[in-house]
């Protein structure tokens, strides 16, 4: 079930009823209703991976408790890496089988020799990427003492199945999302009002920006070769737009969701196109990966505690492993790869925490050195966009090859639709820029005239319905 | 939480009761009141073939039948008739971005009514008559009910989403408030789209397409294999029911401006269901569509081409 679907407009009302009505208001019964509800939800997609899903719960569940009663420190160890194992079994089975013996058999053909390997003829299960990282997280934190098991698996298999992250996150943590889950929930209205604005503007971004977008950047990109630098340009510049519409879309919409039923998710994207270098970008950009990474992967590896070198090598494997949870392709890794030697000047120089607070702050317009600053990042960014977009790494190359023409300075093709498309998304930066500060672009809490807001709100409506392109899935259940 | 609700309720309440109210006032798809040829014709293709079907057949008894999408505007069943038999009742069923299911859809029909298909034509798109896309949420594309076996409430809530643009409202409305008469721009007995296309068989070059210079030169592509198990499945079904009627059929793979070439195992897989003589390719790079001016825009071929492929077909 799609957040931009019919199904997900009936659907939702009916459990927001019945949470708060229905339920008597006690966490214990709210759960219960948000767990079948969630099961709905996944189940309305493939139910066969339901037992996938329910068996990876299970097992975290199991493991976690087993951890905490272990008797000794090597049974401990024991049960975390039998989690630890089985999690990225299924991640390799479903998500990396098939690449890892493509290549293996690639390999040895360089080599002069013939292999036949059998790949797997599976789907890979919506969201695996996701809820395997969720309770990869629990485990750890257990394994660390960081936090004490659930023992109620209700509760616990709502913290991985709850149904607006499910399939696409945020990743959230125990730490964080456990404590709200086993506590009664209060209707805050204001809250509940944000929540709504930040669904409908996830709904502008991911039905009018992405799949307008997308549009472009598929005639664009699957014709790449006839396509004049201006329009390459076009097709990147696009794709850029429609990641962000659909993933920051997406996210927008599950955290509205969250907040109407009393439950704050991790914030996932922080207007990560007005960055002014790409540390800041990544620290903007799908803000619950890249601290989960930070925080089971880098810390483990050492972080920065052994100098210099370790801190860029842990960067660089960070950034490389990033690249690779988006898909099994060697574009991701090249992407990851791509981002890390841009990531390295800023670190080695000590210059990647120049700009933690928002660029413009409390200011109408950036500044020439600001506004250089944001555009060489977005152009930065958007070149790593075509090796994400690209089928295989020797297209993006080609891709790259193509945009040194002298058709560069030609007017790309005036696609039909694509006036709209740009005026839609000049809306987006304006709003985004103006409340950059803010959560979300639609955060409109501190503007006092009720009619002022309610005309913004249904101009937002008018054009999700005017513009809105036919409802596309979302890029990111892919991963 | 009672706040909440009524402004919810007041948000989106007082427009959607406007907008259903309009759309039942002003029927912009003409698909709520019963159908006539003088009241609204649906922009649906399917609808109105469908509806102008069931409306005539009693009186026409129709047993021969070109089924295609919008492609089909490019042929006419008065050429047609030609190389038929004296008995025969030609009928053209056309439906926005037809696919191979909707032909299926419309076959089944007849044979379910006990409609005798004694001749057919099944017009191929690439890559649209394999496409395997969801149905289409335009209120042209979307299908009948009574062919996909839906409830007529699933399918007017399918139109009515479809009818929540601005632009659908304000037209809508527009066009009842100044009673803009209906417009029949097909044949009322054979649905023949053009229904110039009979007298025309030549026409100068210059005067035969729109938007010229629009067309963008592009060079051949050929398909990716689109026919797979379940489409097989499909074919196989059509082929039955044309076994069991005795119907002479051929399958059409219609020539585009884009140039895009059926994929050769397609080909061959049509070819070895409906028969080598049966199947005519027309995709691709050719004769017809290396000239711009055989086409009405890039993905139609005009009355003229119609006739030429008739003839060939049929001679």
């Amino acid at each position: 079930m799609l957040f931009n679907s019919i199904q997900f407009a009936l659907f939702f009302p009916i459990v927001f009823i019945l949470y708060w009505f229905a339920t008597g208001k006690k966490f214990q019964i709210q759960n219960i209703l948000l767990l079948v509800s969630s099961y709905y939800f996944y189940g309305c997609w493939n139910w066969h991976f339901l037992f996938l899903l329910i068996f990876s719960t299970g097992l975290d569940y199991f493991t976690g408790l087993m951890m905490a009663d272990a008797s000794n420190k090597r049974m401990k160890q024991l049960w975390f890496w039998l989690s630890v194992c089985v999690n990225l079994g299924f991640l390799g089975v479903f998500k990396y089988y098939n690449f890892f013996i493509d290549s293996f058999a690639e390999l040895l053909t360089n080599f002069g020799l013939q292999a036949h390997f059998s790949t797997l003829q599976v789907i890979l299960p919506v969201g695996i990427s996701f809820y395997t990282f969720h309770g990869l997280s629990y485990v750890i934190d257990i394994y660390n003492d960081r936090i004490k098991p659930e023992r109620n698996f209700i509760n616990y298999s709502v913290f991985v199945c709850f149904f607006p992250l499910l399939v696409a996150g945020p990743i959230e943590r125990a730490t964080h999302l456990l404590p709200q889950i086993t506590k009664d929930r209060v209707f805050d209205y204001s809250k509940a009002a944000d929540g709504l604005r930040q669904i409908l503007w996830g709904l502008f971004k991911k039905i009018v920006i992405a799949d307008n977008c997308a549009k472009f950047v598929n005639t664009i990109f699957d014709n790449y070769q006839t396509q004049s630098a201006s329009n390459l340009v076009l097709g990147a510049v696009m794709f850029a737009f429609q990641i962000y519409g659909d993933f920051s879309g997406y996210s927008d919409i599950a955290l509205g969701t969250a907040r109407l039923l009393g439950i704050e998710l991790l914030r996932n994207f922080g207007f990560p196109y007005f960055s002014r270098d790409i540390a800041e970008f990544w620290r903007r950009w799908h803000i619950s990966l890249t601290t989960w990474f930070r925080d089971y992967l880098y810390v483990p590896l050492g972080g920065s505690r052994g100098g210099k070198w370790m801190s860029i090598r842990n960067t660089f494997i960070i950034f490389l492993v990033s690249g690779f949870w988006h898909g099994a392709n060697w574009t991701f890794l090249f992407w990851g790869a791509f981002h890390a030697a841009l990531f390295m000047p800023l670190l080695i120089l000590g210059r990647n925490r120049l700009h933690t607070n928002s660029v413009a702050e409390g200011k109408l317009l950036p500044s020439f050195r600001e506004f250089i600053q944001m555009m060489t990042t977005f152009g930065l960014v958007v070149i790593g966009w075509i090796f994400f977009r690209a089928p295989s790494i020797g297209i993006a190359f080609k891709y790259i090859e193509g945009l040194f023409s002298t058709s560069l300075f030609t007017l790309p093709t005036v696609f039909v639709g694509l006036g709209k498309t740009v005026f839609s998304i000049f809306i987006l930066l304006v709003f985004e820029w103006k409340l950059k500060e803010r959560k979300h672009g639609l955060e409109l809490s501190g503007l006092h005239n009720g009619m002022l807001r309610w005309l913004i709100y249904y101009s937002i409506v008018l054009m999700i319905l005017e513009f809105g392109a036919s409802s596309q899935s979302f890029i990111y259940f892919q991963f | 939480m009672k706040r909440f609700i009524i402004k919810i309720l007041c948000f989106f309440g007082i427009p959607l009761l406007f907008i259903i109210a309009s759309y039942i006032i002003t029927d912009p798809f003409g698909t709520i009141k019963p159908f006539s040829l003088f009241y609204k014709m649906s922009p649906n293709r399917e609808y109105q073939s469908f509806e102008l079907f069931k409306h005539n057949f009693k009186k026409q008894r129709y047993n021969s039948f070109i089924f295609g999408s919008s492609r089909g505007c490019g042929l006419n069943t008065y050429q047609w008739k030609k190389y038929l038999s004296k008995s025969s009742k030609p009928f053209l069923f056309q439906a926005w971005g037809e696919t191979l299911t909707g032909i299926y859809q419309k076959i089944a029909y007849l044979r379910n009514k006990n409609i005798r298909i004694q001749n057919a034509i099944i017009l191929i798109d690439i890559p649209g008559s394999f496409s395997k896309k969801q149905e289409p949420t335009e209120a042209i594309g979307i299908k009948h009910y009574e062919l996909s076996e839906k409830t007529k409430l699933y399918y007017q809530s399918n139109l009515f989403i479809a009818y929540l643009k601005p632009s659908e409202i304000y037209n809508s409305i527009n066009a009842y408030y100044h009673k803009n008469p209906t417009v029949i721009n097909f044949d009322t007995i054979t649905n023949d789209w053009n229904k110039n296309n009979k007298y025309i068989k030549t026409c100068p070059k210059q005067d035969r397409t729109l938007n010229k210079d629009k067309f963008i030169s592009v060079s051949e592509t050929i398909s990716s294999p689109l026919i797979d198990k379940n489409m097989k499945i499909v074919l196989d079904s059509i082929k039955k029911i044309f076994n069991e009627n005795h119907t002479i059929y051929k399958i059409i793979v219609t020539p585009a401006y884009t140039k895009e070439k059926i994929n050769p195992k397609d080909l061959e897989i049509l070819q070895k269901l409906f028969d080598k003589k049966n199947v005519y390719n027309y995709s691709g790079n050719n004769e017809i569509t290396s000239d711009k001016y055989n086409f009405m825009d890039i993905n139609h071929f005009d009355g003229i081409v119609g006739w030429k492929i008739i003839e060939e077909v049929y001679n």
